[in-house]
């Protein structure tokens, strides 16, 4: 199982998938930090049958919501996971994934809803909670798949 | 992607609320009256970065590290462009093989940032999709070697700079730690695959469709005597100009407008002019290698060439450079005995030119005995553009004007990236709001 916490670390709510892949890994789990281009998720899907993405997002829900679910049966709205306009986010990378034919057996989004990106602002309560559980869950999932 | 919203009602108005596929916000202002261009605004409204500000009190060492997070794309250029000015303040001369490593670094990024706009920002435009995703669906063969090319030369970014995005081994007098040329060598492979098929891209490239549109610019880029320059040379124009990175300030003038929060850089006494792909193409189509060169004719990109449209193709030849270049040196490379040179700190005031993927980058430092920073001047690629992008869109229009607004729209998104504007370098969306009287 490949698990790739997505965002940046030095801008509060953004680096929920960071710390998620921090959390795993202190548990002993492999887990992936990815703070740079999208298209680069693409590469490394190539390398698992079986993928989790954690990442901050935005979809109006109240801050600290859990999202979770399979990109391959639902598209993921524009936007949603969008990181910069010059580069390419999860979002971009799912779809170039699949028109390309390049998507992992399975595959497993967490959003984790952000409210705050400030520069050198630390997460939200709401968002380290919201950290706490996707770890619980992450964990169970992948000791599952291992036992 | 583009959000065209069309409001072309009573009020005479055409928006596009969200321009996609540059970097950062800002809006594109254009105001036509009775089908002439009034007034054309790039206005660019993300805040001030203020890294010019943030940077006096610092050690002069910690400036490319401080100024790499300026861009994700270009931070090789920010980190160049402030250890050159570093090392003409303090008069180091760095090792050959230390010069071929940053080129080398260079030379990765030109390869990334290339190909990302090439293929995922601007060939969009060309074969009318909206997205990169859409182009993939039709091409996919174009668009996975397109994510293996840019792989390569992120690969190169993170073997010599630590990491993909802002390198970390980069330091004033040389690296933080150079690579063994066994360490190296694993790329060779990947280039020749590399060189192989960025040359066949072009050739795909020159077949699209370009819009019938010359200017009489005056292209500005580095000229080296000998290579096609990146990390130094003077500064030269087809008007002209024949400078040192020294007189810069001397030459080219930032003004302050309303409608933008980025600068807009003028040549004194002439105005506008270009940087990038297409500037160092004309400038310096003679340095170039055999095989770009081959590369051009392939696609059919001449000396000279005045249409931007064609800075795609430019762009496309430039990647087949970087990679020839990046074979050249990788297999030329002995490890320099010292990964940096030794110098000795005191006050004094440098300035340095290199060329950015999207064109010359200039900077400004002085510090005092103890290295510490007194005053930073960054002019990016961006702010010297954007008072040529106007110009561009000023004497486009009239010639699409009677087309339907949608159409209109997406040939004036097409003619920005036709510089591959980053915004966010430049202070940063792009709305286009198109007004009739």
């Amino acid at each position: 199982m490949l698990i790739i916490g997505c965002g940046n670390l030095d801008r509060a709510d953004d680096a929920a998938g960071i710390l998620v892949a921090q959390r795993l890994r202190e548990q002993g789990l492999e887990a992936v930090e990815h703070s740079g281009d999208g298209l680069a998720l693409v590469d490394m899907w190539n390398s698992a049958d079986d993928v989790i993405v954690i990442d901050a997002m935005v979809s109006g829900a109240s801050v600290g919501a859990i999202s979770a679910w399979n990109p391959v049966t639902r598209q993921i709205c524009e936007g949603r996971l969008r990181c910069s306009t010059h580069d390419f986010g999860p979002a971009e990378a799912v779809e170039l994934a699949r028109v390309l034919d390049r998507l992992p057996q399975r595959i497993q989004f967490y959003g984790i809803e952000a409210a705050n990106f400030e520069p050198g602002a630390e997460p939200s309560a709401e968002v380290l909670a919201a950290v706490d559980q996707v770890v619980k869950e992450i964990a169970v999932a992948a000791t599952s798949a291992i036992l | 992607m583009s959000n065209p919203v069309e409001t072309r009602k009573k009020s005479g108005t055409i928006r596009v609320d969200y321009m996609a596929r540059v970097e950062g916000e800002g809006a594109l202002l254009i105001k036509l009256k009775a089908d002439r261009v009034q007034d054309v605004k790039l206005k660019i409204f993300e805040p001030p970065r203020l890294f010019e500000a943030l940077l006096p009190g610092r050690h002069f060492l910690e400036v490319p590290d401080i100024t790499a997070r300026i861009c994700g794309i270009c931070p090789v250029a920010y980190q160049m462009t402030a250890v050159h000015a570093m090392e003409r303040a303090l008069g180091i001369t760095v090792d050959p093989m230390v010069r071929m490593l940053r080129r080398l670094l260079y030379a990765a990024e030109w390869i990334e940032s290339h190909v990302l706009h090439i293929y995922m920002l601007h060939a969009p435009d060309f074969l009318g999709y909206r997205d990169f995703v859409e182009l993939a669906k039709d091409y996919p063969k174009q668009a996975t070697e397109a994510l293996r090319l840019k792989k390569l030369g992120n690969r190169i970014m993170a073997l010599l700079g630590g990491r993909e995005i802002h390198p970390v081994s980069v330091t004033v007098g040389g690296f933080y730690k150079t690579p063994s040329k066994a360490d190296l060598q694993p790329l060779v492979e990947e280039l020749k695959w590399a060189l192989d098929t960025a040359f066949a891209k072009a050739k795909f490239l020159g077949g699209f469709e370009y819009p019938d549109f010359e200017q009489a610019y005056e292209f500005v880029a580095l000229s080296h005597p000998s290579e096609y320059a990146i990390n130094e040379g003077r500064l030269v124009s087809n008007k002209g100009l024949n400078i040192d990175a020294s007189q810069y300030e001397d030459h080219f003038v930032e003004q302050h407008v309303k409608h933008s929060n980025a600068l807009h850089s003028v040549v004194r006494g002439r105005g506008a002019y270009q940087v990038g792909p297409l500037a160092r193409f004309n400038l310096n189509y003679s340095k170039l290698p055999e095989v770009a060169r081959q590369a051009a004719e392939s696609c059919e990109l001449r000396v000279p060439c005045l249409n931007p449209f064609k800075s795609i193709l430019a762009r496309a030849v430039e990647t087949v450079f970087a990679i020839d270049e990046a074979l050249r040196i990788i297999q030329a490379y002995e490890p320099p005995p010292a990964p940096k040179a030794s110098y000795e700190v005191r006050a004094a005031t440098g300035q340095a030119i290199t060329e950015a993927p999207r064109g010359i980058q200039f900077n400004r430092y002085s510090f005092d005995e103890h290295g510490i920073i007194l005053s930073a001047r960054i002019v990016p690629p961006t702010s010297q553009n954007q008072k040529r992008i106007e110009e561009d869109l000023r004497e486009l229009i009239p010639s699409i004007v009677n087309q339907p607004i949608e159409e209109l729209t997406r040939r004036c998104e097409q003619a920005v990236r036709n510089y591959d504007p980053c915004i966010s370098c430049a202070t940063h969306f792009l709305k286009v709001k198109l007004e009739r009287e």
